[in-house]
């Protein structure tokens, strides 16, 4: 029993490291700031850290000096990630500002403007796992529903009727139309523009096979072949997979983001997923073969159920796992990408990330932390992630 | 049988390249600023004169030569609202005025008739050399407030005052009018889909004209900066970094092969956990950060300064010995190419012990063993063509996985090979050259796949089945 304690246990800590990263990236401002979280004076108590500014002398560095203050409660690193201090430049790990106190100490340094930096870590971590996991969210959807459609038609062709394609292209054509009627308007966001085309694009193509369906249901069966076309969506769904495994990531990437020139880190995460949805796919398409020759989708054909309905509630549930174990190394590349683009000067230069702090580390090699901590939190990072899924490979065979 | 199967590959292998040239010519389409302005040297003229630029003979030819009085793909969709041609007006803000005008109204045939009535009131305005007038002509073709508009007109008649431009403002006038009073913006909700046939710039930018040749004849085009071909500096780069990726490919594979298959050999259960930890940890490394260590710790004078920090083997002098010059090329070297094959070779390691286990495993195998084969042969024979296989399969995603990783060594390393070329033009927005590696890298990587498939399939048997899964 014991024993099955602990397994459990430790299986239920293949988590805890993702639960303390996104911990650290949600409660960045309340791990590190210069302002105290409480202050208690003769008047009451007050809540600094909620002021969006506040008066120099209630500023930590400066509390011990104030008298009116009784007692303060600072948090676990009292300073802010772009606090310049001129006082405290290129400090090394361990030293301290102007009096040794526990919060007054830079733990791992400061860097050539005197910033902390251990705050500046804290706050890349934010960075980090934030594009991380938007860029798989990107990858998850595209690569699930083309490796799900892949999948499904293997050795088996999809057969559209004529009527059925001539009303597909209209509705591109008027779909098109519309993003371009947008696009001169110039007053929506172009990324919202996109969602919204790719939302009414799956639903008119639910509503248009659905009509497809009864429409070669009900055609005599000697006309159907005239009255419609087959083409194989696996053989096309494979190419493009290749297609995009084959591209070389960084040219892409840099070609890319030399043309969109403000990017933010929306943009970024959106073209990381852009590039990274191969590999679940391929994984997608594979486990819902595999669920295919299953009794219970035997059984869905059985009792006439369309095809997206197979698809969505009977086979994507069983066929999902693998792309989920592997989400961990996606979202580590995803990271290692990120951190690359700040390194080289892509990213919005108000954007504290690991990467960019590397970046300074190239030009000042007498700061050695400087470039010793950021990569090996990148490295903890991506290795937790790594572990993660491999631990969960491991459970599931 | 075998050869048709494998031309059939090499041909699957079109499409991509015709996808790359796509995306390729969009990127290069959806370029910020005036393509036009950045052939032209326009660096003595001042930005108050740009609408003069815009109507100058200079600038219509630069325009003509780069096609952009041509429409940009074989098929054109466009909102009913929007006039055929708009494309042919060569000044941009016009260009804006027009099309916002005609979206506002629904009236693009009267808003285009409306332009040309006074594009030719412009000749006459600048036949009688009056500056004032210009002025005004050019506030009326930026605006798309007809109001405004028509009150412009008004000042503009009483600048002018023979009979000949009286009758030309009032025609465009007229024409105006009818464009104010029409309310059909229901219409741009309609499209219209066009067909161009060859006369497109996609066209014209792959295939070539008679004048210049294309993209696919292995024109690029010029750089901005430079000024000289792109294609020229895409080869003088790519002789550096070729034998750089073949190298780090090579080091790849002859240090992750036989490793691996050593890791299935040990007995040492604790150590292979260990070694296996380290190789994740190595995967994990970003291999930017591991240059950034090694230019930090082994070529700084602070701490070893063992290795040189620039990259220039440029200046290696001629006269010295065959030994003496390898010792300097493989000192330049030797970081570059570790740092570029590290995480290749974690990742194939650990990929090769896990299938050597695999096999280790299987009858075939035992059988051997209980034939009482010499372990060397055992290896040799048994147990690495199969454990071989991961490497080979995986050489599709490795190769292009080492190609873009030039970007990140020759970063690092300051080597003056593609990667670098790419990241410079980066910067400075060199969009041709930008463009010019991205097609070239890409086509490389998807030749070096393809072979790799094809090895692939010479090879293993079982690949040329269609496999279930």
């Amino acid at each position: 029993m014991i024993i099955k304690s602990i397994k459990s246990f430790r299986a239920g800590q293949r988590f805890l490291a993702l639960k303390i990263l996104l911990f650290i990236g949600i409660a960045a401002p309340l791990i590190s700031n210069d302002k105290p979280l409480l202050i208690s004076t003769n008047d009451g108590w007050s809540f600094p850290i909620l002021a969006e500014s506040i008066p120099h002398d209630l500023k930590i560095k400066n509390l011990d000096r104030n008298s009116e203050v009784n007692w303060y409660l600072s948090p676990p690193i009292a300073f802010s990630p772009n606090e310049l201090d001129v006082e405290s430049i290129g400090l090394h790990p361990l030293s301290s500002g102007k009096t040794r106190k526990w919060n007054n100490i830079h733990w791992l340094g400061t860097d050539h403007l005197g910033r902390d930096v251990m705050a500046q870590l804290v706050y890349g971590c934010r960075t980090s796992v934030l594009i991380g996991l938007m860029a798989m969210l990107i990858a998850l959807t595209i690569g699930i529903l083309l490796g799900a459609t892949s999948g499904y038609w293997n050795f088996q062709n999809m057969r559209i009727s004529f009527p059925a394609i001539l009303f597909i292209l209209t509705a591109i054509i008027f779909l098109m139309n519309a993003l371009i009627v947008l696009y001169y308007l110039e007053s929506v966001n172009f990324l919202w523009i996109f969602c919204a085309v790719i939302i009414s694009a799956i639903i008119l193509l639910h509503f248009i096979l659905k009509a497809d369906h009864y429409f070669l249901r009900k055609t005599p069966f000697k006309w159907r072949k005239r009255l419609s076309i087959s083409f194989s969506p696996d053989h096309w769904g494979i190419a493009m997979i290749n297609y995009t495994t084959a591209l070389p990531g960084y040219f892409v990437l840099l070609a890319m983001l030399s043309v969109w020139q403000d990017p933010g880190k929306t943009g970024i995460a959106f073209i990381l997923g852009l590039l990274m949805w191969p590999d679940i796919a391929r994984l997608t398409r594979s486990a819902v073969i595999l669920a295919k020759n299953e009794q219970y989708h035997e059984a869905a054909e059985g009792l006439g159920y369309s095809n997206a309905r197979i698809i969505f509630a009977h086979l994507l549930p069983n066929a999902v796992r693998p792309a989920l174990i592997s989400l961990g190394f996606g979202i580590g590349a995803a990271i290692i990408a990120e951190s690359f683009l700040s390194f080289i000067g892509v990213a919005p230069a108000e954007m504290i990330s690991w990467g960019s702090m590397l970046s300074l580390a190239k030009d000042y090699p007498e700061l050695w932390w400087l470039s010793v901590f950021p990569g090996a939190a990148l490295v903890a990072t991506v290795l937790l992630f790594y572990r993660m899924t491999t631990s969960l490979e491991k459970a599931g065979d | 049988m075998i050869a048709a199967a494998l031309i059939k590959k090499i041909l699957g292998w079109i499409p991509a390249i015709l996808l790359l040239c796509l995306l390729g010519f969009f990127l290069l389409e959806s370029v910020p600023g005036d393509p036009v302005m950045a052939r032209m040297d326009i660096s003595g003229k001042t930005q108050s004169s740009a609408d003069f630029i815009y109507e100058s003979a200079e600038y219509q030819r630069a325009r003509k030569e780069a096609g952009l009085h041509l429409p940009v793909f074989y098929v054109h969709i466009r909102p009913a609202t929007i006039p055929e041609k708009l494309f042919e007006i060569a000044h941009p803000e016009h260009r804006k005025a027009v099309k916002q005008l005609s979206l506002k109204s629904g009236q693009p045939q009267k808003v285009w008739q409306w332009y040309h009535q006074h594009r030719k009131l412009r000749d006459a305005i600048a036949f009688q050399k009056n500056p004032k007038a210009l002025l005004i002509w050019n506030e009326i073709a930026r605006s798309s407030e007809p109001r405004e508009m028509l009150n412009q007109y008004q000042l503009l008649s009483f600048q002018m005052n023979s009979d000949d431009t009286k009758s030309l403002i009032i025609s465009a006038v007229k024409t105006l009018q009818e464009v104010e009073q029409s309310d059909k913006t229901w219409l741009q909700f309609f499209p219209v889909l066009s067909y161009n046939g060859k006369q497109n710039r996609f066209h014209q930018w792959l295939f070539g004209t008679e004048s210049q040749e294309g993209v696919i004849e292995g024109h690029l085009g010029f750089s901005l900066r430079q000024g000289r071909p792109v294609t020229l500096l895409i080869r003088e780069a790519f002789g550096i970094t070729l034998p750089l990726a073949i190298a780090a490919i090579l080091l790849t594979y002859f240090i992750s092969l036989p490793l691996g298959l050593k890791m299935a050999e040990m007995s040492n259960k604790s150590a292979l956990t260990r070694l296996t930890g380290l190789l994740l940890m190595l995967f994990a490394t970003p291999a930017y950060w591991l240059g950034i260590l090694m230019l930090t710790f082994l070529c700084s004078p602070e701490f070893l300064n063992w290795f040189p920090v620039a990259y220039s083997l440029m200046n290696v002098p001629e006269d010295i010995s065959i030994i003496h010059k390898t010792l300097i090329v493989s000192r330049h070297l030797i970081l570059p190419v570790t740092c570029w094959s590290i995480g290749g070779v974690a990742f194939l390691s650990i990929q090769t012990f896990r299938k050597a286990k695999e096999t280790k495993g299987l009858p075939f195998y035992m059988a051997a063993r209980a034939r009482g084969i010499s372990n060397r042969k055992l290896i040799k024979n048994h147990l690495f063509p199969l454990a071989a296989l991961p490497a080979l399969s995986m050489a599709g995603s490795i190769i292009p996985a080492a190609v873009s990783g030039a970007v990140v060594i020759e970063l690092i390393f300051s080597i003056p090979g593609i990667g670098y070329l790419m990241f410079q033009s980066f910067h400075v927005r060199d969009f041709p050259v930008v463009i010019g590696v991205l097609l070239v890298t890409g086509v490389f990587a998807y030749g070096a796949t393809a072979l790799s498939d094809l090895i692939q399939h010479l090879i293993d048997p079982r690949t040329r089945k269609r496999k279930m899964v």
